[in-house]
């Protein structure tokens, strides 16, 4: 019999939201250098990264002892990661302020060269956010739960930032859509290769799983089981992304033919709400996903 | 010198003093049989095991934490609360530098770390203020049948091998 603790249970709405809003900051690093790295969408950056930070801090029993998490740089993948969010965090600021002396709201230099400090400084933070969803893969490499242990966290991650990223940063050059932006074909094709993603990180991460069912313990038997009753979720998810697609496309169409910047802005507006919602939802199935199994209680012949 | 428990499956009578006297020598919530898990930490717990053919328990193992000697919890804990006492090898957590980030629980493969209400991380503590005094832990003092067992790792192989090999050569005698 396999001790599946009732107690245990706990809510991990704070590590949810940390690991949907970073992906989507570094989503929105990468398409803002396409867009000559503008400030709005450092400000959003830095904004999604400030909010995740704070939740995973607000996820401690002991949110004050905080800065002790980066104690153990040497073995642990969460002090790693606790470092390298700090330093994309840094960045993001670095990009901002550089960013902003290229609207000329900053006293003096000429404002080519605030523009090529922040451009430096979004490829840098790109760099280190890239860095940053490797670690936390990593950090969720545990043993204890094959479910997680593979490559399929990482590529979800990545999905989350393909599919917020363009339409944040559109969103972030304001209802003037022609603003900082970036090319259309990428804010649809961008976000359709997310849930591609998506979608095949889940067939692979079951077959794995599969395969791994006959030679495992019961954790991994538990856990298809688990993964078969919430796909009906998962399909729905991805329906909804789906939908999130439509109305950027629509967004476009409304700005481009129908000159309604307004309408268009609050149609982006939803479509990356719905984004954010969508893979946070995503990401609380990953969190549902390993049968919290204390010990394996059924002996096999 | 690594301490570690000794556990033998034939010497267990099933009478679950262990688990009582740990929770008692700890002062932690009286076991709930019929919902567990709200009963507060389970340093030692009794897991039944049971048959695939049925559901009738048909062996009882009772499992605290494993101490490793290469700690999973230890490596992973972002703020080095968990640490090893240099006298027993017992595998502790210092309260003062726990964070409560459950990163733990999520590495150990035996569930051996748990949650206070102050979502600071418990477990079995090899009681090692016992140890120091040259008492047993808890639950090897109340094991009535004598299935629990602590000792340095080295040295508590020796008498399962010498059981093990009065076997052998009693089987070889009939021979």
């Amino acid at each position: 019999m396999s001790v599946i603790l009732k107690g245990e249970a706990k809510s991990e709405l704070p590590l949810i939201t940390f690991t949907t809003c970073v992906p989507a900051a570094e989503g929105a690093a990468l398409c803002a250098l396409l867009a000559g790295s503008p400030a709005g969408a450092a400000a959003l950056a830095a904004l999604l990264t400030t909010i995740g930070m704070i939740a995973s801090i607000g996820h401690l029993a002991k949110p004050l002892r905080a800065p002790r998490s980066l104690a153990n740089l040497a073995s642990s993948w969460l002090s790693r990661e606790i470092i390298v969010v700090s330093l994309f965090w840094g960045l993001l600021l670095i990009w901002l302020v550089t960013a902003l002396g290229t609207t000329g709201m900053l006293p003096s230099g000429a404002e080519a060269s605030w523009a090529v400090l922040a451009f430096g400084a979004d490829l840098a933070a790109v760099a280190v956010g890239a860095l940053l969803l490797f670690v936390i893969a990593r950090a969720y490499h545990v043993s204890t739960r094959p479910a997680w242990c593979s490559w399929e966290g990482l590529a979800e991650l990545w999905a989350c930032a393909l599919a917020t990223g363009p339409v944040g940063v559109m969103l972030s050059s304001g209802p003037d859509l022609s603003a900082g932006a970036i090319p259309w074909a990428l804010t649809v094709a961008l976000p359709l290769a997310g849930l591609l993603v998506d979608v095949l990180a889940c067939r692979k991460r079951e077959q794995r799983l599969s395969a791994l069912a006959t030679v495992s313990d019961e954790r991994i038997p538990l856990t298809l089981e688990r993964y078969r009753r919430l796909m009906p979720r998962l399909r729905k998810l991805w329906g909804a992304e789906g939908g999130c697609v439509a109305a950027s496309v629509l967004a476009l169409v409304c700005w481009a033919a129908l000159d309604a910047a307004a309408m268009a802005w609050g149609l982006l507006l939803a479509a990356f709400c719905g984004q954010l919602v969508i893979h946070g939802a995503i990401r609380a199935i990953f969190y549902d996903l390993p049968v919290q199994v204390r010990f394996v209680g059924r002996l096999r012949k | 010198m690594q301490y570690g428990f000794h556990f033998n499956v034939k010497r267990c009578a099933q009478c679950f003093a262990c688990e009582v006297a740990c929770k008692s020598a700890h002062g932690t919530r009286p076991h709930v049989q019929e919902e567990p898990g709200t009963c507060g930490p389970r340093f030692r717990q009794v897991v039944e095991l049971k048959s695939e053919e049925g559901p009738t328990p048909i062996q009882y193992v009772s499992m605290a934490c494993m101490h490793c000697g290469d700690a999973a919890c230890m490596s992973v804990c972002p703020a080095r609360a968990i640490y090893r006492d240099p006298e027993f090898g017992a595998v502790l957590v210092d309260h003062d530098k726990c964070l409560g980030c459950r990163y733990c629980s999520w590495a150990c493969e035996f569930g051996a770390p748990q949650f206070g209400a102050d979502g600071l991380m418990v477990k079995c503590d090899m009681c090692i203020d016992r140890l120091r005094e040259g008492l047993d832990p808890a639950c090897v003092a109340s094991c009535c049948g004598g299935a629990i067992a602590v000792g340095p790792v080295e040295t508590r192989q020796n008498p399962v091998r010498e059981s093990a090999a009065k076997r052998l050569a009693a089987a070889d005698r009939l021979l």
